[in-house]
């Protein structure tokens, strides 16, 4: 019998061995792996900064041009000059918006409405609104005419106020009037006894002259004719796409203050030679 | 040495190593620089992105260059026709004398711009109502012209605006229509009417507009303030010396076209602008 002195953790069947070899490639294994990541990493970030590297310069080119075209709009000299020459351009062509807004307008305002007023003014840089105060003769022409200004090209919202019917209506029946006569809605009901008829119809106010209603019977130049007897007095609004803005010379000026010193240098002292002729 | 070991120990020691030399791998190499391959693939994209608007920018950078030069050619012949006289004896305005003339010569260039507005405020046959002119008066200070009137040097270069409030005309429709339009060729200076109302009963109306004027001086030069005043007098850029080159007559030229060197023509200046 054979004395086995070796303790029994020791392995006497090969396992740990096998299982150091197979650590050991394992470990291999690992310094293979963490080889490959550095490396491997390494190569993405030097292509990725080689991508940095080739971007770069057509970043910088397109920064460089697009700042050399802000420079150039914002150098005071500049600056100066396209803000004066826009300002100028544009006041000489904007005093004839309204004398032409009021040509477009004018044939399409029909004949029986006889305007006292007109107007108008911007809502925004390409609408406007035209403002007309006239008179018509009754509820037709008053719907006539918003169809007539509908007519405006482009016009986008007609609005009217103002009118003041007196139509012809039929009645309800009272005590006194039966039947339901006709009669204007302003007036009283129209008695059903004939002597009670009478005395109304007596009773009914008549013009006994000229009633110069509206300044009609002035005859001084220039005077403004009003309303006349059975018209109302009515404002209409249309919308049109026109601008009609104009420009705001002071407050475009201002927005040069600061653009840069004056240009041209000052004298130094009175009475002695003038800046720049010497 | 290993025999001593149970086998699931040696396992147990070479999978911690291994496992080390993979966390460095990882946290050491893989992930830095990953991440930064990733940010740099993003700026980089960015800037490439940034980079195909060079087309756009080119085209900006041109459309400015066009502007510039279309405002260089449109603003010579408005110098010419809208800008009053530099010259004094021509119901214009000279800015290069002591503070004294020019408070004096203020106060005619006034009245040659109230001929100039009544000129023009009857044009097309209608009868005005019209505005009066702001001026200087003796008692204001002389040093205090150039600001006051001329807006200088609040604003960079000399110029007068005058908002003149309500003008009223009346005459016919198409009169009143001339009259309104007639300001966009307002001589010697540059005017706004809006506002255009019309009243009344055709054909006599009444048309009611408000009025701006703007008179842009040319200049070749400004005084410094007279003594013994008590207001300091406007200042401005640079000394006494001459702006021009070459030490000729510092003739005021366009904006943002240079005049070269001395002895070229006087000529209109442009607001602001040097001659170099």
């Amino acid at each position: 019998m054979k004395l086995n002195l070796l303790p029994k953790i020791v392995d006497t069947t090969g396992r740990a061995k096998r299982a150091f070899f197979g650590g050991f490639l394992v470990l291999l294994g690992s310094f293979a792996g963490a080889y490959y990541m550095a490396t491997t990493s390494a190569q993405h970030l030097a292509d990725s900064k080689a991508a940095v590297d080739k971007a770069t310069p057509l970043y910088a080119r397109a920064v460089a041009t697009a700042d050399e075209a802000d420079a150039m709009m914002t150098k005071p000299n500049i600056r100066q000059l396209v803000v004066n020459t826009s300002l100028a351009n544009t006041m000489m062509s904007t005093s004839r918006l309204y004398p032409d807004l009021y040509d477009f307008v004018k044939p399409y305002i029909p004949g029986f409405f006889r305007i006292t007023n007109l107007g108008a003014s911007p809502i925004d840089a390409s609408t406007c609104t035209v403002n007309m105060v006239g008179t018509v003769s009754n509820a037709q022409q008053y719907a006539d005419l918003m169809l007539a200004l509908l007519r405006i090209p482009g016009a986008t919202a007609v609005t009217r106020g103002g009118f003041v019917g007196d139509d012809v209506i039929v009645p309800e029946l009272t005590l006194v009037d039966q039947q339901g006569k006709p009669r204007k809605q302003s007036k009283a009901a129209i008695p059903d006894d004939a002597l009670d008829r009478l005395r109304y119809f007596e009773n009914e106010t008549s013009p006994t002259g000229y009633l110069n209603s509206g300044n009609f019977g002035v005859l001084e130049e220039g005077t403004v004719k009003g309303v006349r007897p059975g018209e109302s007095l009515i404002s209409v609004s249309v919308v049109l796409p026109r601008g009609i803005q104009t420009p705001n010379p002071r407050a475009t000026i201002q927005t040069l203050a600061g653009t840069g010193a004056p240009a041209v240098p000052v004298s130094t002292a009175p009475g002695g030679s003038q800046a720049g002729n010497n | 040495m290993f025999r001593a070991l149970y086998p699931r120990t040696i396992w147990l020691i070479f999978l911690s190593l291994s496992a080390i030399i993979l966390a460095l791998g990882v946290f050491k190499f893989w992930m830095p620089n990953q991440e930064e391959a990733t940010f740099n693939v993003t700026h980089a994209n960015s800037l490439f992105a940034e980079g195909d608007k060079l087309k756009v920018a080119v085209k900006k950078r041109n459309v400015a260059i066009a502007a510039i030069k279309q405002a260089e050619t449109d603003w010579l012949p408005i110098v010419a026709a809208h800008t009053p006289s530099q010259s004094t004896e021509n119901r214009g305005i000279n800015l290069n004398v002591n503070q004294y003339k020019l408070l004096l010569d203020t106060k005619r260039f006034r009245n040659s711009i109230q001929i100039a507005v009544n000129n023009q405020l009857k044009y097309g046959g209608v009868k005005v109502n019209g505005p009066l002119v702001p001026g200087v008066t003796d008692a204001d200070e002389p040093n205090s012209v150039l600001a006051s009137y001329y807006n200088f040097p609040a604003v960079p270069f000399p110029v007068v605006i005058h908002d003149l409030g309500q003008v009223t005309v009346t005459g016919t429709y198409e009169q009143i229509m001339k009259n309104v339009r007639a300001w966009d060729r307002f001589p010697n200076y540059l005017a706004v009417a809006h506002g255009l109302q019309l009243q009344g009963t055709a054909p006599n109306l009444t048309g009611t507009y408000d009025l701006t004027i703007v008179g842009y001086i040319k200049y070749d030069g400004t005084y410094g303030p007279v003594p013994g005043s008590n207001t300091a007098g406007p200042t401005g850029a640079g000394g006494g010396g001459p702006a021009g080159a070459g030490g000729g007559p510092q003739g005021p030229t366009a904006a943002g076209v240079n005049a070269g060197g001395g002895g070229a023509p006087r000529g209109p200046v442009a607001a602001g602008v040097s001659k170099g």
